[in-house]
């Protein structure tokens, strides 16, 4: 291999997304949450030393084994210099301050299946109920998922010193709270288990349906939420809790839809106007399996439902072809089980599918009433189509303008841009 | 609970081939891992060199070995259990034992 600066700098910053989940994962699992600092430090390090040695000398065939072997001798230093004025994680403390099992301690956290273990330590403590929501989300991005601070702050749609004002809070919190680095147990597993789901679940809409720009970022994040869920299936303790599968079949079926949602422009195009042959068949059939696998038990959960709407779209081989009549089942069902006006919203578009615009119009005119959705530019954009469909132009032309006044994303006020020329 | 010492009697530190240490370390560490499982409190192997064995003020021995090599301690290990048996039981499980002799001893707790 070649190692031009540049080759080295893209190795490593691809490498080290892959990668610093899981090297922060395990040197938390040493070291303690407490010292969740030192093990960013260390990873940064490794990664100072990586961006040296390769750009100087040959990159090692195995680019991954090599950080990890540098990171393992980088915390074993650590442990060296801090044994006499920190103490570590409260089950590693005695076992690394002692000669006689620092080293084979230290061997064992990084064995693969306890890396998975400390990976999935990590998910339940950045998930932690008892911290704020978006303070869950930049964690999660920063330690699980290896975002620098202004990719996180590129995925959030919000500021660099935004987000590090929530890093600070989020891991004071942690300490204040002394939320532990452990993998809840019995009743409470499948409560923090749902928590777990969610912040996977919004991680991946932010980078799914987000206004931002910046399409690299936002593709890294639906990957990332889906290797979260991926992992949550490698180990035993939460690889039988069938939301799970519907939530990753649910991501499956959206991200096979990724790359045919954008022309070549970087433009949205609409589900009606999709080249449905590029959409991922390897992905729809391994979210069929997931789905499948989802079922059988009692519980029918809003991921089960919305991956089942998905799986309708992902099989019609045409939109004309798709089966509105199911879908309009699936969303009642979504909307008794989690009322909300974005649900109803969808509700009343299905309608249009199934009874007309008449139907529609009347539903999401008593949604505007409402003004829940006041500032979503979805409804006037719907109101807009479905008053075209009935001829009327003056009302749809004034509907999708207000709607592109709502949406900061440039590629929706193309969609509606256009639509505005055809009336 | 109780805290026990036990003293590793013998010593083979000053020949022991490396490969022989780090697989006596290996076999030490699994026993922590599985036998004590959490009990294992503190301990360290010794060195044979920088020793000294002080009789009083005035005499120190500095010439090592000054005791014979089977009755020079390695190493210690402060583990905790319920009671002696409940130690000697852990204990006996220790790989050290097929070497060396362990000395298992109750730690006086602390006054109340």
């Amino acid at each position: 291999m070649s190692s031009s600066p540049g080759s080295v700098q893209a190795l490593v910053d691809h490498l080290f997304r892959h990668e610093a989940g899981r090297m922060v994962a395990i040197l938390t699992r040493l070291f303690g949450i407490h010292n969740l600092e030192l093990a960013e430090d260390i990873l940064q390090d490794t990664l100072h030393q990586a961006l040296k040695d390769w750009g100087q000398g040959p990159i090692p065939d195995n680019p991954s084994g090599w950080l990890m072997v540098v990171a393992k001798r980088k915390a074993i230093n650590a442990v060296r210099r801090e044994r006499l004025h920190r103490s570590f994680a409260k089950d590693m403390d005695a076992l690394l301050k002692s000669e006689w099992t620092a080293a084979y301690t230290m061997d064992q956290v990084f064995l693969e299946d306890e890396i998975k273990d400390s990976q999935l330590r990590m998910i339940f403590t950045c998930c932690h109920p008892a911290l704020p929501m978006e303070g869950q989300l930049a964690l999660t991005l920063k330690t699980l998922c290896g975002f620098s601070i202004p990719e996180i702050a590129a995925a959030l749609l919000t500021t660099e010193s935004n987000i590090n004002k929530r890093l600070y809070r989020v891991r004071e919190k942690i300490r204040n709270e002394e939320i532990p680095f452990t993998v809840p147990a019995g009743q409470l597993l499948l409560k923090r288990l749902d928590a777990v789901l969610l912040v996977i679940y919004l991680l991946f809409n932010e980078g799914y349906n987000s206004s931002g720009d910046n399409a690299v970022i936002r593709q890294d994040l639906c990957l990332e939420a889906m290797r979260l869920a991926v992992l949550l299936t490698e180990k035993a303790v939460t690889n039988t809790y069938q939301p799970v599968y519907a939530l990753l079949a649910l991501l499956c079926f959206h991200s096979a839809r990724f790359d045919a949602r954008m022309d070549t422009n970087n433009s949205l195009i609409v589900l009606e106007e999709q080249d449905r042959s590029r959409w991922n068949r390897e992905l729809i059939s391994q979210g069929l399996q997931f789905l499948s696998q989802s079922t059988g038990g009692n519980q029918v959960t809003a991921y089960h439902l919305e991956a089942a709407i998905a799986a309708e779209h992902c099989l019609a081989p045409d939109f004309p072809s798709t089966n509105w009549t199911r879908i309009h089942n699936y969303y009642t069902e979504l909307e008794k089980l989690k009322p909300s006006s974005v649900i109803r919203l969808n509700l009343a578009i299905v309608t249009g599918k199934t009874d007309g615009p008449h139907a529609a119009l009347r539903l999401l005119h008593n949604l505007e009433q409402n003004r829940a959705l006041d500032n979503y530019y979805l409804l006037d954009a719907s109101l807009g189509e479905f008053y075209q469909q009935l001829g009327k132009k003056e009302e749809a032309g004034t509907y999708f303008r207000r709607a592109q006044q709502l949406t900061r994303s440039t590629a929706i006020r193309e969609v509606l841009e256009k639509k505005i020329a055809r009336l | 609970m109780n805290q026990f010492l036990i003293i590793v009697k013998g010593s083979d530190h000053s020949v022991a081939s490396q490969e022989k240490m780090q697989k006596r370390l290996e076999r030490f560490g699994e026993w922590v891992q599985k036998v004590l499982n959490g009990r294992f409190v503190a301990g360290a192997p010794l060195e044979d060199t920088d020793a000294r064995l002080l009789k009083s003020k005035t005499e120190v021995l500095t010439d090592g070995p000054f005791l014979e090599s089977k009755e020079m301690i390695s190493g210690y290990i402060v583990i905790s259990a319920n009671d002696i048996e409940e130690a000697t039981e852990l204990t006996k499980k220790c790989p050290l034992l097929d070497e060396f002799q362990l000395e298992l001893r109750r730690m006086k707790p602390m006054a109340q």
